[in-house]
């Protein structure tokens, strides 16, 4: 399954039109931390097909969604169920605790 | 989850001490598993430009940490993204069980975690990462465009960040306990020849002020006794390196700081249990040293199997 990239005018369908949850992380070209999370994004995303769809916001392009949902500090993720999202996890040390974030929200 | 089959080699930490322990070892023929918690490189990944590796005039950071993560994985070792939570390293037979669950055996172990950025150990600074604390100028400082921001050290690291900043930030102080910095030469002349860096010598942090968020430093200026607020958007904390060491209680010798005391064969005071790279106390640290201690490291435990 592929990670689907979202901005301003896909944003909003795909948060409130999916089936599944949409786990999104706010992210950005620049930023050199957040590419320490593809291998874990990559591997979620085919670890829980059919059951979680996983997208990037780039915050350059999308910079009013990245206002609109108080994300200041780049990698953010944020777990969407029908147009809801739960706490944010700011710049996750480990593939365990992105995991552990997402188990609290989803059901099993 | 346990996985019955027993490893000739686990080796713990995915940074270039432990992919090259792990390209070393399948090479020698170990049966081979490295565990890094959540991507390759360790340090080396949020690095942007590397100079000073043998034979590469320049290479992005994380590029460098793809290719030696798949040169290893290539030649056959196995890779689990996982956090080991327990080693018990003084059996023959070591176990390794992981946030995640699992719970492996191997007949040795590359203890390879590494370090990390040191805390000034000051209240809110946790609190505030991400709200006008960073340890990481590359990875956060285009949120401070056009700023003030302060660095804290005086080593290369805090002077690379300084420098990086500079670019970004309208002004950049750069504060040090001392009077003179450790960086090497070239930065310092670097430091003094950029308009926007002012360096603030002799001189302590005591407190992060703001409201909910960091817009102020408490400094101390050591010389006069002089106690001043320093208007800042952001700090950038550069002082220094703490080894992941915790692990290893009592299956290896520690030093004061942390660091694990082994000679250059990377040998601990436990059969089978071995550390490469930056966790190890050694007179220099860098990309290079810590890729030759993963080459003697994986060496040794072939030995041990084969013995």
């Amino acid at each position: 399954m592929t990670i689907k990239q979202l901005d301003q005018d896909n944003f909003h369908h795909a948060i409130t039109a999916a089936d599944l949850p949409q786990l999104i992380e706010f992210t950005a070209p620049w930023c050199v931390f957040c590419r320490r999370l593809s291998p874990a994004l990559q591997q979620l995303s085919a670890e829980s097909e059919g059951k979680m769809q996983v997208a990037q916001v780039d915050i350059d392009k999308a910079a009013e969604l990245a206002e609109a949902y108080g994300v200041s500090v780049i990698p953010t993720l944020l777990l969407f169920k029908e147009g809801r999202h739960g706490e944010a996890l700011v710049a996750p040390a480990s593939l365990p605790q992105i995991k552990q974030w997402l188990n609290r929200q989803l059901p099993n | 989850m346990s996985n019955a089959k027993i490893y000739d080699t686990v080796i713990i930490g995915g940074g270039p001490a432990g992919y090259s322990a792990a390209l070393y070892a399948v090479r020698a023929g170990l049966s081979t598993l490295l565990i890094e918690k959540l991507a390759p490189g360790g340090q080396l990944a949020t690095t942007t430009e590397v100079e000073n590796y043998p034979g590469i005039a320049s290479i992005d950071g994380w590029s460098l940490a793809q290719a030696m993560a798949e040169q290893a994985v290539a030649g056959g070792a196995e890779q689990l993204f996982d956090e080991v939570t327990e080693l018990q390293a003084q059996s023959q037979i070591k176990l390794i069980r992981t946030a995640g669950g699992e719970e492996l055996q191997a007949r040795t172990v590359i203890y390879a975690a590494g370090a990390e950025p040191k805390l000034l150990g000051l209240p809110k600074e946790q609190e505030w990462r991400g709200r006008g604390v960073s340890y990481c100028a590359t990875c956060d400082g285009l949120f401070y465009r056009g700023r003030t921001v302060a660095v804290a050290g005086g080593g290369n690291s805090a002077a690379e960040e300084a420098l990086h900043l500079s670019k970004i930030c309208e002004k950049v102080y750069l504060i040090h306990r001392r009077d003179t910095l450790r960086a090497e030469m070239p930065l310092q002349q670097k430091l003094a020849q950029t308009a926007n860096i002012e360096i603030i010598y002799d001189t302590a942090i005591e407190a992060l002020l703001g409201e909910g968020k960091l817009s102020a430093l408490q400094l101390l200026d050591k010389k006069s006794g002089h106690s001043y607020e320093l208007p800042i958007d952001g700090l950038f904390v550069a002082i220094g390196r703490t080894p992941i060491s915790a692990l290893l209680q009592h299956q290896a010798q520690l030093d004061a700081d942390g660091y694990v005391l082994a000679g250059e064969d990377c040998r601990t005071m436990t059969p089978g249990l071995f550390v490469a790279g930056d966790v190890r106390r050694k007179p220099l640290r860098q990309i290079v040293t810590a890729a030759a201690d993963g080459a003697v490291a994986a060496t040794a435990a072939a030995a041990a199997v084969w013995q």
